[in-house]
């Protein structure tokens, strides 16, 4: 099956400013990563601060210019884009972020801002647009009254539904999902995530699904990539990462994710030392080496290339053959 | 761990004056924290499970608040009595807080040592020499490497977790009997996290100390805490040892809360799914706050707050369903 995205070696560095207390240099936010997204999957981007997941998701979407790599959707090679073909394309690539506070205009009823991109991409006329905003209201569990009110009227989970509304409104194909219930309660998050499912099966959807949370990501994905500073790690079908991780830095961070059950208190855990280090100044060798439990001489030098071990599993670690 | 009560919240209500009207934050609650054991407070926001931890060291804010009546007993005294030099000798001394933003709990101008030396000045004076023995010490224990030298640090110089851990060493360094911890590693990464929470209760086991850890997140309490209690809009609505908490919840809001969370150690299809929102406490339901949301409300949880009922072993419950059946 051809996959609906394709990352060939996306690199994105940002220029930290020369200020008074030194500066200069760059941020190594995002180096060399590469992936495919099957049409209708879900793909998994998993990671904590500074991992590069949320500037991934940004850089497909064009929202930062990347500094090298290449995006082909479906086949379109979206950084060559002028700025009208990218606008076209955007109808067809959505985002909703981790904040809707954030993303919607507070002093714009409801109604307006998910109506909002028809306008932009000049879809329908007045009233069809009402109409399409109404009918995708209903759907995220909105009713018409709702629809004429302003975000603060909402709670964090019914504005979290308001943002998805305006995403799908032009049936994108591709929706990049960054931390889309980091922001909300374990309830609420709960009805996002059966809302989210239900789209991606009505409408066939492939997401792009940007998460610290490895439950989340268990429950949402079916493949799974983990990111550590800039880098790709490992990358695995959902099933077998949560098996079986191969890189030392999946082990430690799916032995440390709290487990609501007192009985798995004792289960050996993985506890990494120091701290994460600066994406501005990142270990040479491996990234993962100054923490790594199993780091060797090799690993503080030499760079591990990310490796295909079958089974559609990738890892970097010089340590997995 | 014995069971002699170190604190006891009985029957406090708390209410908010806001510009649309008088919030009920805390309905009547009621809670015990053991001498020595870690019991967690979960809930969602807007629960009352920070204005609980918040009154206790008298920190909410009046106005807009307002304790309207319940006691806190404290080592034979009720907080709820205590103002100027006795109240400040609690806070920080008998009782210490910390806050999920550790740089709400430090000065940016001083070192972290001057802080954590300011902490122990104040409450266990002595001589500068050994009060900097006693502040590198606290930062050994919360394992910070090279504690001498990164005294002099400021907070800027430290990361999340290394300044949660700074916090916490400023806390502990004058042996508290009680730490409230309020979603103490909300904000850090996983990795962090579970450094911290081993810090905490290394330390705990080391100082003999109880912990009222207030958290939202269910998989800290499993893997931390002794007793759990659950709060639901300004109630708090069931108490047990952890075990039985997951294993045999029986509040309809806690049975909710459990199947709701996506898992890592297993595939869950379907999370459960409790319908609605959570109530505003301006204008809260009547009888059983959760009764616009039960799958499994009668008439009854309409019209009357249901009593906390005593299932044997430490297990309670506050539903009409429950004492039904009993």
């Amino acid at each position: 099956m051809n996959p609906l995205l394709d990352v060939q070696g996306l690199v994105k560095h940002f220029p930290v400013a020369e200020g008074l207390f030194g500066g200069g240099g760059v941020i190594r936010a995002v180096d060399d990563v590469s992936f495919t997204v099957p049409q209708g999957t879900v793909l998994g981007l998993v990671g904590e601060s500074g991992s590069g997941k949320t500037t991934i998701g940004k850089t497909l979407l064009r929202l930062h210019e990347p500094t090298t790599g290449r995006v082909l959707f479906d086949g379109v090679d979206v950084f060559k884009l002028g700025r009208d073909d990218l606008r076209r394309l955007r109808r067809r690539l959505q985002i909703v972020h981790q904040n809707p506070n954030a993303s919607l205009h507070p002093r714009q009823m409801v109604l307006e801002q998910v109506r909002r991109p028809l306008v932009l991409q000049r879809l329908g006329d007045t009233a069809g647009r009402t109409e399409l905003a109404l009918q995708m209201l209903r759907r995220v569990g909105l009713n018409v009254e709702g629809a004429r009110r302003y975000p603060h009227e909402f709670s964090g989970g019914q504005r979290q539904r308001i943002a998805i509304a305006r995403a799908l409104i032009t049936n994108p194909e591709f929706v990049v999902l960054d931390e889309p219930t980091s922001a909300l309660d374990v309830s609420v998050q709960a009805q996002i995530l059966q809302l989210l499912r239900g789209l991606q099966h009505e409408r066939g959807l492939t997401y792009l699904f940007i998460s610290h949370d490895l439950g989340v990501v268990r429950h949402m994905c079916d493949e799974v990539i983990v990111l550590y500073l800039g880098r790709l790690v490992e990358h695995a079908p959902r099933a077998a990462l949560f098996a079986q991780p191969l890189h030392p830095y999946t082990q430690a961070l799916l032995s440390v994710v709290p487990i609501p059950d007192p009985r798995l208190r004792r289960r050996e855990r993985i506890l990494l030392a120091g701290e994460i280090p600066s994406p501005r100044n990142p270990p040479a060798g491996c990234r993962f080496h100054t923490r790594c439990p199993l780091v060797t001489a090799r690993c503080r030098t030499e760079e591990p290339r990310l490796k295909d071990v079958g089974s559609g599993r990738r890892v970097a670690c010089h340590l997995v053959e | 761990m014995n069971t002699d009560p170190l604190l006891e919240i009985r029957d406090l209500y708390v209410q908010f004056v806001t510009d649309q009207g008088v919030a009920q934050v805390l309905d009547g609650v009621n809670l015990t924290v053991r001498r020595g054991e870690t019991l967690g407070l979960v809930g969602e926001t807007g629960c009352g499970k920070s204005v609980t931890g918040l009154s206790v060291l008298r920190l909410v804010p009046e106005p807009p608040g307002r304790v309207v009546s319940g006691a806190i007993m404290f080592e034979g005294q009720d907080l709820l009595g205590l103002s100027g030099a006795p109240l400040r000798a609690i806070r920080g001394g008998r009782i210490a807080m910390i806050f999920q933003d550790p740089l709400s709990s430090l000065n940016p101008v001083y070192t972290i040592g001057d802080q954590i030396a300011e902490s122990i000045q104040l409450h266990q004076p002595g001589e500068a020499l050994s009060t900097w023995k006693r502040v590198a010490e606290a930062l050994g224990s919360v394992g910070i490497a090279d504690p001498e030298a990164r005294a002099h640090s400021y907070p800027h110089q430290f990361s999340g977790g290394m300044r949660q851990r700074g916090v916490i060493a400023m806390m502990l360094a004058c042996r508290p009997a009680l730490l409230i911890a309020d979603e103490p590693t909300t904000a850090l990464d996983v990795t962090i996290q579970a450094q911290v929470l081993r810090v905490i209760q290394d330390l705990q086991r080391a100082l003999g100390m109880a912990v009222l850890l207030i958290t939202h997140n269910l998989g800290v309490v499993a893997e931390t805490c002794d007793r759990v209690a659950v709060m639901y809009a300004g109630n708090v609505v069931e108490v047990a040892d952890v075990e039985t908490l997951f294993a045999d919840p029986k509040h309809p809001y806690t049975i909710g809360l459990l199947g709701a969370i996506p898992r890592a150690d297993r595939d869950v299809e379907t999370l459960a799914i409790i319908e609605g929102t959570v109530p505003s406490l301006l204008a809260p339901p009547s009888g059983c706050r959760f009764h616009p949301r039960c799958p499994q409300a009668t008439g009854v949880c309409q019209t009357s707050k249901p009593s906390t009922i005593d299932l044997g072993g430490g297990h309670s419950v506050a539903c009409h369903l429950v004492e039904a059946l009993e």
